[in-house]
């Protein structure tokens, strides 16, 4: 899992400041799915699992299992919005 | 009440503070499936998506893995050359355009379209365009092939059927920066 911190805040001369406290990006841990068709899921794995059944199921006709799409899933690095301190 | 801790030390900002890994998919390949019909040329994406995108494991060729998406769907690659890429949903995409032999029996997951012509977008000096659609970048990768098949070799050897309908595009080996005028 990666993350990135700040050192503090830019001065107006340009410099940075190192102040005790610095703050880490929340990082997601989520999964990919693309469909040889092109369609996409992305989320958790249990969401990418529902997802890509009801498409396999709705616009191809086919069932999938949960292994089956979890083997196609590509984990996939998503910044959260909101910084920690 | 105690006093804030001072800055033990100053540093200047860093010019770059991205990491790195050898794990990390970096960007998104983009395949733009054509081929030469006698109405022109065709597009062949996926059904529920404007154009095909593929990861790109940092230790694979980005061409491999296109020539290889495209004998996924059973597709006689004839030529594969990057033409643009893009910022989009954070993720850099890097076009690449693949002509391929006309299709016998086509794909279950592709749709046939043929294509037509649009105007490029453009950004400004310092920017690129506000949006980006797949007809224009279609139509950059056309501009960027009429040209190497005037300059290349290779690419006039691969494609010799495509050389009088790319005729009709205005040879543009790059990007250009500007509004048109």
């Amino acid at each position: 899992m990666l993350g990135s911190g700040y050192f503090g805040a830019v001065t107006g001369t340009g410099r940075a400041t190192v102040r005790p406290q610095a703050r880490v990006r929340e990082v997601l841990m989520l999964k990919e799915v693309t469909c040889l068709c092109g369609w996409v899921a992305r989320g958790t794995d249990d969401e990418v699992v529902e997802e890509l059944t009801r498409h396999a199921w709705e616009d191809h006709g086919v069932r999938k299992t949960r292994e089956e799409i979890l083997a196609n899933a590509v984990p996939i690095d998503v910044p959260g919005d909101a910084p920690r301190s | 009440m105690p006093r804030d801790p001072e800055p033990v030390v100053e540093i200047v900002p860093a010019l770059t503070n991205v990491a790195w890994s050898s794990q990390i998919v970096s960007q998104s390949l983009e395949a733009l499936f054509v081929y030469l019909a006698p109405d022109g040329a065709h597009h062949l994406r996926p059904i529920h998506a404007t154009t095909l995108r593929v990861g790109w494991p940092a230790d694979q060729q980005p061409g491999d893995i296109v020539l290889a998406a495209a004998r996924r769907y059973d597709l006689v690659p004839l030529l594969v050359h990057s033409t643009s890429w893009r910022l989009e949903g954070g993720r850099v995409v890097l076009t690449y355009v693949v002509a391929v032999e006309p299709p016998g029996e086509l794909n279950e997951n592709l749709a046939d379209e043929p294509v037509a012509r649009a105007e490029l977008a453009r950004g400004d000096a310092m920017g690129p365009p506000p949006e980006i659609g797949a007809a224009q970048v279609l139509e950059h990768a056309f501009r960027h092939l009429a040209w190497l098949v005037k300059d290349d070799a290779a690419v006039r050897d691969a494609l010799p059927a495509w050389a009088t309908f790319l005729d009709g595009y205005e040879p543009e080996p790059f990007r250009a920066f500007g509004a048109p005028g």
